[in-house]
């Protein structure tokens, strides 16, 4: 005899109501009761993301390392577009590490709702965790990306600075924290209004030039730095530049930004989450 | 009425509603000028109709919802086996999804009492490219359990589906039956308080069925609570305690199993319900006969009304008392109320090969796009076995169809077209 069936009458009663309203502490400790389910969601798209291709992980090595060759190419070399005292491949792959996590993570977890619709209207469970698990799986290719960043920035003869690297992983949790907040409300939007497939692309092609990935932040004018900042990756890239590369100091202000928006995205974000994912089943 | 439940409820459901919105209607325009204007506004009342999809205002105009269902109450005790029947969107699956938490009821109140699983298809959430051992876990956390749980049961599941040495092979490299055999043994390892199960043993070969249910009948046995919707009267009579019928959303009867299937087989007889077991009106030697049909989208749910222009599964499940059945052949003929053959799909047109066939199981008719206009339209089935007419039945089942995303031009085509719809172009010419 299982324990949970041992005492029915002190086992618990759920109950289901209309427009039922659950208090945050309610939803948290669910949650918290599916967290195994996270991790096997996680592992599921590590498994299958790289499924029936050649090079496997290479792909998380390479994805970045292409992306650094075109940005030195047409950026650096062709458009002269300074990278201040660092050579521009190493300057670039410092932000394209953070970026293509950010891409991923944010693209496959706007389309969770949708390409897990087989899930919603056959299944119940904390709905939160489906946009949440592409976001975990990015954390594998982003390790093997830090490795490698690590690599190039000691072949150009770049030694990263102690204290500064030991923020990384603080970096880490405000990308990880960004990504999250913006793909909370697009994946909401996104079960929904299916628009939201179209534009995740443009949004995300716009935040890469509002991002301080191919150019240094001191060509942003000084006046407008306070709503460049508001952008969560500004922080989180310069911050990369400043514990790898040693490249300016570290941007503590723009961090806090980076945590302040983030965390105000994701709170509201996960408000109108929980507003809507009562119906996602009606609507899947 | 919202007091604590008593001791001998498992399951309490109070004044259960739910309202879905349908397809809206369109507009119509008489003028260029005016059909400019409406592509033009197109996007806001895009957005208003998605927004609507889960909004209703009070005196709305009720012609675009619909009640799946209506006003249901009733209780069951723990150790209680409740059948669930019904014909075709009567809210059978609706109610499921109610109690298995995937919807929200729009009035109502229901109570379980214990640990919930519900398992509305064989399998959610397996992934081809996972092992067997990782979907135990992934599908076994999905349903509720810790990865702890799973993994003190692995063994019992792997066992029970018969599958030792294929566990570490991903899943798609299985055969059919070892995949639902695997789905189903991670279900039947959950141990819930109450267990609420769609048609699910509608799978699998005869030998492995019969474990199923021996294995839901040990659940019940166990004190715990099943609720389960099946077509299978047989199985329903013989493994259910209690039942429920639903008819359009309502509660039509609740009582012993035997009462209810009594009055519902009643009504079914003569009907153009998609379950025909009761109909005695057929033609044929009987050698093998059509227990139920219905229309689909392709692999998924059961429709009521059916998209023209959108590809549709036609199903005609079949009981035969001897298992070797020699070449069967089948057909299933549209109609409208009217009696106007519209057309004819046959095995025979097609020249599909249904030879040694199981004794029971499902023939499906797959239609690429339907070329129907809106209208109600009704099934007549027949089959053959060695050319010989075994069963043929008229008015299996009836359907709506829904002709407004025909055309691109989203124009309606208006049931005065015809009908038939035909993909066509103008051109100028000379």
């Amino acid at each position: 005899m299982s324990a949970w069936s041992s005492d029915v009458a002190h086992t618990s009663v759920t109950t289901i109501v209309a427009r039922g309203e659950r208090s945050l502490r309610s939803y948290g400790e669910e949650v918290w009761r599916y967290r195994d389910l996270l991790f096997f969601l996680v592992l599921r798209d590590i498994r299958v993301r790289y499924s029936q291709t050649v090079l496997g992980f290479g792909w998380s090595i390479l994805q970045p390392l292409l992306q650094m060759v075109v940005f030195s190419v047409f950026f650096g070399a062709l458009a002269g577009i300074s990278s201040g005292d660092v050579p521009y491949p190493a300057f670039s792959l410092a932000a394209v590490v953070p970026w293509t996590y950010f891409l991923n993570a944010v693209s496959t977890s706007s389309l969770s709702l949708i390409s897990n619709a087989q899930l919603v209207s056959k299944v119940y469970f904390p709905r939160i965790l489906i946009p949440l698990a592409p976001i975990g799986a990015g954390l594998v290719d982003l390790a093997i990306a830090i490795g490698l960043l690590f690599v190039v920035v000691l072949a150009f003869g770049i030694v990263p600075p102690f204290p500064a690297v030991l923020l990384l992983p603080m970096l880490v949790v405000l990308l990880v924290l960004a990504a999250s907040g913006i793909s909370i409300w697009l994946a909401a939007l996104g079960a929904q209004y299916r628009d939201v497939r179209f534009v995740t692309p443009f949004f995300l092609q716009t935040l890469l030039f509002v991002t301080p990935v191919i150019y240094v932040v001191s060509e942003v004018p000084e006046r407008l730095r306070p709503f460049y900042s508001l952008n969560p990756l500004v922080g989180v890239v310069s911050g990369f530049r400043a514990a790898v590369l040693g490249q300016g100091s570290v941007p503590w202000g723009a961090m806090f930004a980076s945590f302040l928006v983030s965390l105000v995205l994701a709170t509201f974000g996960l408000a109108y989450f929980r507003r809507v994912e009562r119906g996602f089943a009606d609507i899947a | 009425m919202t007091g604590p439940m008593s001791g001998t409820t498992a399951v309490r459901v109070e004044g259960l509603s739910k309202r879905y919105r349908i397809g809206t209607q369109i507009d119509r325009d008489d003028s260029l000028i005016a059909s400019a204007a409406r592509q033009l506004a197109q996007p806001l009342r895009n957005f208003r109709q998605l927004r609507d999809l889960r909004r209703f205002d009070e005196g709305n105009e009720e012609a675009n919802v619909i009640w799946a269902l209506r006003d249901v109450s009733f209780k069951v005790a723990p150790g209680d086996v409740l059948g669930l029947v019904g014909r075709n969107g009567a809210g059978k699956s609706t109610l499921l999804k109610v109690l298995a938490r995937i919807t929200e009821p729009t009035e109502g109140r229901v109570d379980l009492r214990g640990r919930v699983a519900s398992l509305l298809e064989v399998g959610t959430g397996f992934h081809p490219d996972l092992t067997g051992r990782e979907n135990v876990f992934l599908n076994g956390t999905m349903l509720g359990m810790s990865r702890r749980e799973v993994g003190a049961r692995l063994d019992e599941i792997v066992a029970f589906a018969e599958i030792e040495k294929f566990v570490d092979t991903p899943v798609k490299r299985y055969s059919s039956g070892m995949y639902v055999r695997l789905a189903f043994s991670v279900a039947a390892h959950l141990d819930p308080d109450v267990l609420i199960a769609d048609e699910v043993l509608a799978v699998g070969d005869a030998e492995f069925q019969r474990k199923c249910i021996g294995e839901m009948r040990s659940v019940a046995e166990g004190g715990r609570t099943v609720i389960f919707v099946s077509h299978n009267h047989a199985l329903v009579r013989s493994l259910c305690t209690r039942a429920i019928w639903l008819e359009e959303g309502r509660l039509r009867a609740e009582g012993a199993v035997d009462d209810v299937m009594a009055a519902y087989a009643a009504a079914l007889e003569g009907s153009g319900g998609g379950d025909v077991r009761h109909r005695t009106d057929r033609l044929g030697n009987g050698r093998v006969q059509v227990v139920e049909s219905l229309v689909r989208a392709p692999g998924g749910d059961v429709l009521t009304t059916v998209p023209s222009g959108r590809p549709l599964e036609l199903v005609v499940r079949y009981d035969g008392s001897d298992t070797s059945l020699g070449r069967l052949s089948a057909s299933v003929t549209i109609e409208t109320l009217l009696r106007e053959r519209i057309a004819t799909v046959s095995s025979v047109l097609s020249g599909d090969d249904l030879a040694g066939l199981p004794g029971t199981g499902e023939l499906v008719c797959a239609i690429d796009a339907l070329p129907l206009n809106d209208g109600d339209y009704m099934c007549t089935v027949k089959l053959e076995v060695d050319g010989v007419t075994a069963d043929f039945i008229a008015d299996t089942s009836r359907f709506h169809v829904d002709s407004s995303g025909f055309y691109d031009t989203r124009v309606y085509p208006g049931s005065a077209a015809g009908p038939l719809l035909l993909e066509h172009s103008w051109r100028l010419e000379g």
